[in-house]
């Protein structure tokens, strides 16, 4: 497949098409008028001729001989034929303008095409004639003879049947032509496409096709192709980062797991100190495993592979039992929850993952939270969409952080001091933004307000 | 109690089957699918342990062709596929219960306990649920230990149905995060824990013997 010339290339397709077809067209057009031109009078002729052999028949049988003779005489002059004889049977003419049946054409009732010499009386050329004629032998053995003269008939005939050879081959000749031109055109943008897309694929993937800014069936091929390339381009991104996050965050526990199962085989502790280091070994795995599932969990989030297993979620539901499970844990610690549930705020989602992210959002919230705090739990009707807040009244996040905070492993130096993998909110974003819906930080005065803004849910 | 365990790989299977053995259980090991298939259709076993992804038979496929004949074992499927919709698919080809490889055997040893003993549907339309003075009505939605009333909010009345279900049985936190939240991930905090202490001391606190336990490296037992 070589650039631009393709074996069975739509320009070479859509040319002869083209030609076929309007060459089909002009054959039907042409054929019809050599139909009603030529074909049709022809046939006419024929019809006069023998018409007019009847009526000559039927004056002799009715009027005999001598009324058919006048007869004959008068149509010669002034009758629908040009032609008109009456003869013996040897040929000898005795009544009638026409001397010339030739010998060797039959006289049977048929129609029939000759040609005689007329000789120029003014000794210039003879002139050639044309004739087409009816011959009818009579009960006594002599012969009627009808015909026309159709020379200049012949000529039109001749010129037109070129004319239209000729018109033909031009219409061929112009629809080829118009069809390689239209398909070149097409063709060019195609091919134009076609190399864009190759480079792209073979090495400058930062390039996009052109847009020319009008707005066909091209334009759309070449943006969507573009998007094509933009989310190929998010993606392989994805897959270098969470490689690097996958890197990062599992080489340290797997170092400090080595290092303790090195001890026990280095070093000479009783059985206590090897249970406890044991002990220790499992749960660096433990820890090992769970950020390897988080990990996963989000990847296959941001990638969209879970897009499809949504349904319709009662958010209300998923607040309550959330705040249900860590109300005991809260009231331990002296924090309370406040709820102001709107009823029947319903979204499109997946309930599994919008409950894990909840609990992600209260578990975060408690750990900021102090004693004799408050966490609010809000739904509530927007214009545009639907919203749920975790509000708590903790130190919150300054506003340069917040983006940062969504990042995979950041926590803000103040809260180094807690358990966690970091995980928590970049887990909430991956599903938020699953969900076609909104992540907002923002600053409660006091304590940090976390907001998900979902669109409006179908009916 | 017989159990088979499908599973190919090696080190999995033979440390799974040691410590089965250790709790007493006759284990037959086998790593082909078909092979599995085979021995599960002709052979009696009280429960089986089938990996999903196994040579020349998939685990889904050896549980759907044993239903198919009629074969009603339980079977607790083991995979590394972990999520929620794999464990709908898991559950709907007829295992009876899922474990997320890799997973704690105290966890697999509870479940299997569970799943063994499942009983029939005399069990399940039960309106009532003792165990030693603690009476649970379902119907009415109330709790007395020792003729008193006990005043449960409805998720903790929920947990101590779980328990009552499976008296003396091990109840594992993962269970019961499952059961009563419908949650298939893990809050990575000791919130179950926080739950079944106000439960004690609702149900254990003033009266003579405490019937919810802890089960060491495991979870839960509700026994006299």
């Amino acid at each position: 497949m070589r650039n631009g010339h393709y074996r069975y290339s739509i320009d070479l397709r859509l040319s002869l098409a083209s030609a076929a077809l309007t060459a089909g067209g002009a054959a039907i057009v042409l054929a019809f008028i050599y139909w009603f031109a030529i074909s049709q009078p022809t046939g006419e002729i024929a019809y006069t001729l023998e018409e007019e052999v009847a009526r000559l028949h039927q004056f002799f049988d009715q009027e005999g001989l001598e009324v058919l003779m006048e007869e004959i005489g008068r149509s010669a002059a002034k009758g629908s034929a040009d032609y008109y004889a009456l003869s013996e049977e040897n040929f000898d003419v005795v009544a009638g303008n026409f001397m010339n049946w030739p010998k060797d054409v039959p006289v049977d009732d048929q129609i029939h095409s000759f040609s005689f010499l007329e000789e120029d009386s003014g000794g210039g050329f003879p002139t050639i004639h044309h004739v087409r004629a009816w011959g009818h032998v009579l009960p006594d053995g002599r012969k009627v003879i009808v015909g026309e003269d159709v020379t200049e008939k012949r000529r039109l005939e001749e010129k037109l049947t070129v004319a239209l050879w000729i018109a033909g081959a031009v219409t061929i000749v112009v629809s080829i032509g118009m069809g390689l031109v239209l398909s070149h055109n097409l063709l060019a943008r195609v091919n134009t496409m076609n190399e864009t897309i190759l480079q792209i694929l073979t090495g400058r993937s930062g390039e996009r096709v052109p847009l020319s800014g009008r707005d066909d069936e091209f334009e759309a091929l070449a943006r969507h192709f573009n998007r094509m390339l933009d989310e190929k381009e998010r993606l392989v991104a994805k897959i270098r980062e969470i490689t690097n996050d996958i890197a990062h965050d599992l080489r340290t526990p797997l170092a400090r797991l080595r290092r303790h199962v090195e001890s026990v085989l280095a070093l000479p502790l009783d059985e206590e100190e090897k249970q406890e280091t044991l002990e220790r070994v499992l749960g660096e795995a433990d820890a090992i495993l769970d950020t390897f599932n988080a990990l996963l969990k989000i990847a296959q989030i941001e990638s969209g592979t879970l897009r499809d297993q949504m349904g319709i979620v009662d958010l209300d539901a998923i607040l309550q039992a959330a705040v249900e499970l860590y109300e005991p844990l809260a009231e331990a610690e002296g924090i309370c929850f406040e709820l102001d549930l709107t009823p029947e705020v319903e979204v499109r989602g997946n309930k599994h993952l919008l409950a894990q992210s909840i609990t992600n959002l209260i578990d975060n919230a408690l750990k900021y939270a102090c004693d004799a705090d408050c966490i609010e739990i809000r739904t509530e009707r927007l214009a545009d969409g639907v919203a749920c807040s975790v509000r708590d009244f903790g130190p919150g996040v300054p506003a340069a952080d917040r983006e940062k905070v969504l990042d995979r492993y950041v926590r803000l130096d103040s809260s180094r001091s807690k358990p966690g993998t970091g995980l928590g909110l970049s887990f909430v974003a991956a599903v938020v933004e699953l969900h076609g819906a909104k992540l907002e930080l923002s600053d409660a005065e006091p304590g940090l307000r976390v907001r998900i803004v979902f669109p409006v849910a179908p009916c | 109690m017989k159990l088979l365990i499908i599973e190919d790989d090696p080190v999995a299977s033979d440390y799974l089957a040691k410590a089965l053995r250790e709790k007493s259980f006759v284990v037959d090991q086998v790593d082909d699918g078909m092979e599995g298939l085979y021995r599960a259709n002709n052979e009696a076993y009280d429960a089986l342990i089938v990996d999903r992804l196994l040579p020349s038979l998939d685990g889904l496929s050896i549980i759907e062709t044993l239903r198919k004949a009629g074969k009603d074992t339980p079977v607790m499927i083991v995979s590394a596929l972990g999520d929620v919709d794999e464990r709908v698919r898991g559950l709907r080809a007829g295992g009876d219960d899922y474990l997320v490889k890799p997973y704690a055997f105290a966890e697999l040893l509870a479940r299997l306990e569970i799943m063994v003993n499942r009983g029939s549907a005399a069990a399940a339309a039960q309106t009532k649920l003792c165990v030693a003075d603690l009476e649970m009505d379902l119907l009415t939605r109330g709790v007395k230990r020792a003729g008193q009333n006990l005043e449960l909010q409805p998720r903790e009345f929920m947990l101590l149905e779980f328990l009552m279900r499976h008296a003396g049985q091990v109840v594992t936190r993962t269970m019961l995060l499952e059961s009563v939240w419908d949650y298939h991930f893990d809050p990575q905090t000791n919130v179950i824990d926080v739950h079944i202490s106000r439960l004690r001391s609702k149900v254990d606190k003033g009266f003579d013997k405490p019937l919810i336990q802890t089960i060491r490296g495991a979870g839960y037992s509700l026994r006299e």
